[in-house]
């Protein structure tokens, strides 16, 4: 992997600049603004509102008029836009023909229903203001007008609109967005251009959702996959639902739908996002990380904060934990480097500029994430292949220990001293190594046997061990072993393991106890110690049995082993198979 | 004759007591049973005895460790094991012999013949002498050594003196016939009392009174019993 780091690295660098480049050009922007006269051209001025009285409605409207009462006008920015109201909104404009481009077309971004005029004539209407909500019929959130020649001589004019907001649905911060003249084929590029990029990105998100599905339930199940591929769902949705304004002219009362959508999907996205990592370092306390988690996010989304602000808020929560499960992991395990790195520039990120954060820097830094991701589970990949190749060769390596040259060697030294000596008692480990042997070797072809099959190989192994240890050794079995099926020599691996690893000099016995719970089978092999200072439990017997779970694709098995009194006690459990079905 | 077997497998530590028994019938066998080489230490440590049979888990690194230990004492080594492969690695390292499991009583023979009439270990390849120095166990590579000189029950190793540092003279617990066996063909026995390697001896001096010495290339002088002569003069116009 090391040579992908220079690879990590340059993409950080494209993606802080590609981060940077905007606030910079901003900042150019704004120092220009500074140096333009007093009074621009083709910029609205002086926009103005005015409440319609209710002793209007009856007589027609007075929104266009010259001659109405200037007292009642009031001035406002176009993002102070009232809600729940019916009023008048008259804007002028300075028109400096040869300044203009070559198709001005006014353009409206706002929530509301509303009749235009231009210089008192009428213009274009988005649905129908009226004085109630009952009575409005809602425009959509975009109005796109092409202003013709005959419109745009230079000198002042006059823009006036009927407007009624009582569909917004929510108390929202500004529902103005947009009032000015633009270049309708240049609006188009950038539409266009936008929709493009997000398309890309949420094409892109949607595969990784689609491959991480395929790869959980066709190659192997984990949980990190499934979470992954969950969270590139998510981040998809989000992402389709963030850019709709760019190229769905809904009507405007959907809009407050629209952001409940995007705080939702946030809050998962920023949920899923800490999970991922949980899930991908196999964390042990993961009730502790989903609470401390949740319950942050539950305390920003609370907070009754602007709906842009609690996004950013969240994503900064989700990459705070991201980045506390990742920096945890690199001191315990040196893994997470990329990722924490690549977090700090994300929050680093938000806290500078959160206004780009929310419109795109979302989607790029997110697709960032899941390269570092793609690294890390592509990583963890090839670690199963070398792990079900290892399980591979244990397989074959726990056939060959039992033919290995030093046990057979050893027990032909007792056979030839039992033929001598004793020959009844040489037919009967004649038989019961025979019986192992063939076992062992139609066993190991299988991924599951019965349980009864598996303790009749340890009983057999016990037995031999017994002849040649003179001894009495026993294997007592408590519980049901009826349709119980188990990854095959598990337990006659670590009947073998106690006898590598220990000289048993009295009659001892072996426990072995079933208990199924549902479909989940709990296994408890008691087997004795003697000699305490031999390690156990770290031998090859442990990484077969680890190996094995591993590539029977076992995904909540658990095996755990520890010295108790002068026992060594181990405790498997699984999912019983039915493998009829195998 | 007292011997000790290390088994820790009933049917075979009864195989090997069972056909020692037979075979050294003659001798007046003493024999003791161990299951591991930590029971046996302190008998070892304790008594006087004339072959230690052993079985070893030589795979790992503690086995060799213990197998030195015991090769530095003042009896003879004799593995019986199932590791065959180690047999070469065992030679080098100063065993008498290495019997690989199964055997038959005819293998146990041959080994106790070899013992018992001083025969050379057939291998001679031994490469080492392990020595206990202050506790330690300490390998000498015979490559090292010019001489050695009879003591007693012990011999003296003479060493090649490089450095300052390395003592010149190490003190070996095994008597010169039961070194002589162990060693290659190149160590000669010139003397009822001295062992050479005739690659380090420069040239043979006659004294006055028919007495014979070998110079030694570190310039000492080592005696040559007469009837050792004929058969040395033979040895040295082959170098």
């Amino acid at each position: 992997m090391r040579q992908h780091k220079p690879i990590i690295f340059l993409l950080h660098v494209a993606l802080i600049i590609f981060f940077a480049l905007p606030a910079w050009s901003q900042n150019n922007n704004s120092a220009d603004t500074e140096h333009r006269p007093s009074v621009p051209n083709n910029v609205f001025t002086q926009i103005q509102i005015r409440p319609i009285k209710s002793n209007e409605f009856n007589t027609s409207i007075q929104c266009h008029a010259s001659g109405v009462d200037q007292g009642d006008w009031q001035n406002i920015s176009f993002s102070e836009l009232p809600q729940n109201q019916f009023f008048c909104l008259r804007a002028k404009i300075n028109i400096h023909r040869e300044t203009l481009s070559s198709n001005p077309s006014l353009l409206v971004g706002m929530l509301g229903s509303v009749d235009f005029r231009w210089d008192y004539k009428p213009l274009i209407s988005n649905g129908s203001p009226a004085p109630s909500f009952n009575d409005e019929d809602p425009g959509t959130i975009k109005t796109l007008v092409r202003l013709s020649d005959d419109l745009l001589n230079d000198g002042e004019h006059m823009l006036s609109a009927t407007i009624s907001t009582f569909s917004v649905g929510k108390e929202l911060d500004s529902i103005g967005y947009v009032l000015a003249i633009v270049d309708e084929p240049k609006l188009a590029n950038v539409v266009l251009f936008v929709s493009m990029l997000s398309a890309f990105f949420i094409g892109v998100l949607v595969i990784l959702f689609v491959i991480f599905q395929l790869v959980n339930w066709l190659y192997q199940a984990e949980k990190s996959y499934q979470m992954f591929s969950i969270l590139c769902l998510s981040a998809a949705l989000l992402l389709s639902v963030e850019q709709a304004k760019f190229w769905l002219d809904y009507p405007y009362n959907w809009h407050a739908l629209r952001l409940s959508v995007i705080f939702v999907l946030t809050f998962i996205t920023s949920f899923l996002l800490p999970m991922f990592y949980v899930a991908y370092f196999r964390l042990k306390q993961v009730k502790i990380w989903v609470t401390c988690s949740l319950i942050s996010l539950i305390i920003i989304s609370l907070l009754n904060l602007s709906y842009d602000i609690t996004s950013v808020a969240l994503f900064f929560a989700a990459l705070c934990w991201s980045l506390i499960i990742n920096i945890l992991q690199v001191r315990e395990s040196g893994r997470g480097k990329a990722a924490s790195l690549f977090i700090i520039i994300g929050i680093g990120f938000i806290i500078f500029y959160p206004e780009y954060f929310v419109e795109f820097g979302f989607a790029v830094f997110f697709i960032a994430i899941v390269l570092t991701m793609l690294v890390a589970l592509i990583k963890e990949m090839r670690q199963h292949k070398a792990r079900s190749l290892k399980a591979e060769r244990i397989k074959t390596e726990l056939l060959r220990r039992n033919m290995q040259p030093h046990f057979l060697m050893n027990c032909l030294t007792q056979l030839m001293e039992l033929i001598e000596t004793n020959p009844q008692d040489a037919l009967v480990l004649i038989s019961a190594l025979s019986q192992e042997f063939r076992q062992l070797t139609q066993q190991s072809e299988q991924d599951y046997v019965p349980l009864a099959d598996e303790i009749a190989l340890c009983r057999n192994h016990i037995q031999i061990m017994s002849i040649r240890y003179q001894k009495d050794y026993r294997l007592a079995v408590v519980g049901e072993v009826e349709g119980i099926w188990i990854p095959s020599a598990i337990l006659h691996s670590l009947v073998e393991n106690c006898f590598t690893h220990n000289k048993i000099s009295s009659d001892r016995t072996f426990e072995l106890k079933v208990r199924q719970a549902g479909k989940r089978v709990n296994l408890t092999l008691i087997t004795p110690i003697e000699n305490k200072t031999n390690h156990q439990g770290t031998g090859s017997g442990n990484h077969f049995i680890h190996a094995k779970l591993a590539e029977l694709n076992q995904k909540q098995a658990e095996f755990a082993s520890y010295e108790s009194d002068d026992n060594w006690v181990s405790q498997i459990s699984y999912v019983n198979i039915n493998a009829t079905a195998n | 004759m007292v011997i000790v077997i290390v088994e820790d497998e009933p049917l075979i530590q009864q195989r090997i007591q069972r056909l020692t028994a037979e075979i050294l019938v003659a001798k007046d066998p003493k024999i003791f049973c161990f299951d591991d080489i930590d029971n046996a230490e302190s008998f070892l440590s304790e008594n006087t005895i004339d072959v230690l049979l052993l079985d070893l888990n030589l795979m790992g690194r503690d086995g060799f460790t213990l197998l030195k230990n015991k090769l530095a004492a003042a009896f003879h080594t004799i593995i019986i094991s199932a590791y065959a492969e180690k047999a070469i690695e065992a030679f080098e390292y100063g065993v008498l012999d290495f019997i690989a499991k199964p055997f038959t009583r005819e293998r146990l023979i041959q080994a106790f013949e070899r013992l018992l009439h001083n025969r050379k270990n057939e291998y001679r390849s031994a490469k080492y002498l392990s020595v206990k120095k202050a506790g330690e166990i300490q390998l000498i590579s015979l490559e090292d050594i010019d001489y050695i000189q009879a003591d007693g029950h012990y011999t003296w190793l003479n060493l090649t003196s490089t450095t300052d540092a390395m003592p010149t003279k190490v003190l070996h617990s095994k008597n010169i016939e039961k070194i002589e066996q162990l060693l290659p063909e190149r160590f000669i026995r010139v003397h009822r009392s001295y062992l050479v390697d005739m690659r380090k001896v420069k040239a043979f001096k006659i004294h006055e009174g028919s007495k014979y010495t070998l110079l030694l290339n570190s310039g000492e002088e080592v005696p040559v019993g007469r009837t050792k002569y004929e058969q040395l003069k033979k040895q040295l116009s082959g170098i």
